[in-house]
């Protein structure tokens, strides 16, 4: 729990700083211009490629339901890897294209709800590869003490279901995404129907 | 690892309640819409503006042609000083796009003039005068540059009722005498 506990200070700092950093970048894009960057076009096209560059965090988790032959073949793991990389880069990009302005409350809930997404997945990755680190260490511990590996596959089965106690991100992580995602599809309604093509 | 799947009333239960949440919004929408939609509070000059659709055109946004419905030549000709009236007539003659110089949404006190010089007077300045916006006191020219003092009425008072106190280079003084936002002074410099 020791190296947990430092990843978690770890994620948390680097997320504060990219969370900062993004509204900072906000402030600085936004000076000049007659408007909050988020109501200039550009604001505009960064949200267009934030939501763009979002989308294929989708791909995972639809071959990991619509595929079950997929982790068989090995070709989930890259989606996984976009999944990740799409899961924090499009964030980064849609809390630039944001501000830290917090007025109109429809894109505000949708912000919180990408924020709630994106943070439980982070917390998910981190306790799931910590995880699997320990279960690889114990694994070759347990092997050069020469143990049956009847014996080892039944300790780490404990060390699992130890694991799994701690998936109560899950229960945030995809159902948030539902409402994220008709939010999302409201605001931009919204900011076409106000604020035109 | 195992794959744990969620349990199976979960996905449902949200669904549901994504479906209310739309709900709620809709109705909150229809009877608040500026909190749920807006960018920001409308400024000082439209805060009389019912609804959205005074300004805002379904799906083209905010169009000059809304603007001019209530600010065509006679209003501005009625209520603005000459030079800014007459730059605003030759923008209307030529369907100029009021957007280009005019902004909403940044709050009640935020000027609507992209550019505009900022207010350093405070909030405090229109309860005092009862002026609605700095062209009541100030001549701004369409130009750029410092803005001058008007001489009228309003702009008298305040010079007179100062003695002094608000002449150029001392309004940054006012809370010596209205301090907590009082604007009636007595002779002996005290509020009542």
């Amino acid at each position: 729990m020791n190296s947990l506990g430092a990843r978690a200070r770890l994620v948390t700092m680097v997320a504060a700083f990219v969370v900062g950093a993004a509204f900072g970048m906000e402030w600085l894009l936004s000076l000049g211009e007659g408007a909050e960057f988020g109501h200039t076009r550009s604001g505009h096209l960064l949200g267009w490629v934030g939501l763009m560059v979002l989308l294929p965090v989708f791909i995972y988790p639809l071959k990991k339901r619509y595929a079950p032959e997929a982790p068989r073949r090995g070709w989930l793991q890259p989606w996984f890897r976009v999944h990740m990389m799409a899961g924090i880069l499009g964030p980064v990009l849609i809390l630039i294209h944001a501000g830290a302005h917090f007025h109109a409350l429809v894109p505000v809930l949708a912000l919180i709800a990408l924020a709630l997404v994106t943070v439980s997945g982070i917390v998910g990755q981190t306790i799931h590869s910590l995880a699997v680190r320990q279960l690889n260490q114990e694994w070759r511990e347990l092997h050069e003490q020469g143990l049956p590996e009847g014996e080892i596959q039944e300790r780490l089965a404990e060390r699992a279901a130890q694991e799994e106690t701690f998936r109560f991100w899950q229960l945030v992580h995809a159902p948030v995404t539902i409402p994220f995602v008709a939010l999302t599809l409201l605001h931009i309604i919204g900011a076409l129907f106000f604020g035109g093509w | 690892m195992r794959y744990v799947p969620l349990p199976v009333p979960v996905m449902p239960n949200v669904f549901v309640g994504t479906l209310l949440l739309l709900a709620w919004l809709g109705w909150e929408s229809y009877r608040a819409p500026e909190t749920w939609w807006a960018p920001g509070d409308l400024s000082r000059a439209h805060a009389d503006v019912g609804s959205c659709l005074h300004c805002h055109q379904p799906f083209k946004g905010a169009v000059s042609r809304n603007c001019v419905a209530c600010h065509g030549e006679t209003q501005i000709v009625r209520t603005a000083s000459p030079d800014v009236a007459a730059a605003h007539i030759e923008v209307l003659r030529r369907k100029g796009n009021c957007l280009a110089c005019h902004t909403e949404h940044r709050g009640v006190l935020a000027p609507i003039t992209i550019g505009a010089l900022h207010n350093p007077h405070g909030e405090f300045i229109f309860r005092a005068t009862g002026a609605r916006t700095c062209g009541v006191c100030h001549i701004i020219s369409p130009e750029g540059g410092p803005p001058s003092l008007r001489d009228n009425q309003p702009v008298r008072q305040l010079l007179e009722q100062g003695k002094g106190a608000h002449r150029r280079g001392r309004m940054a003084d006012c809370l010596r005498c209205h301090a907590g936002g009082v604007t009636e002074v007595g002779q002996d410099g005290n509020d009542r």
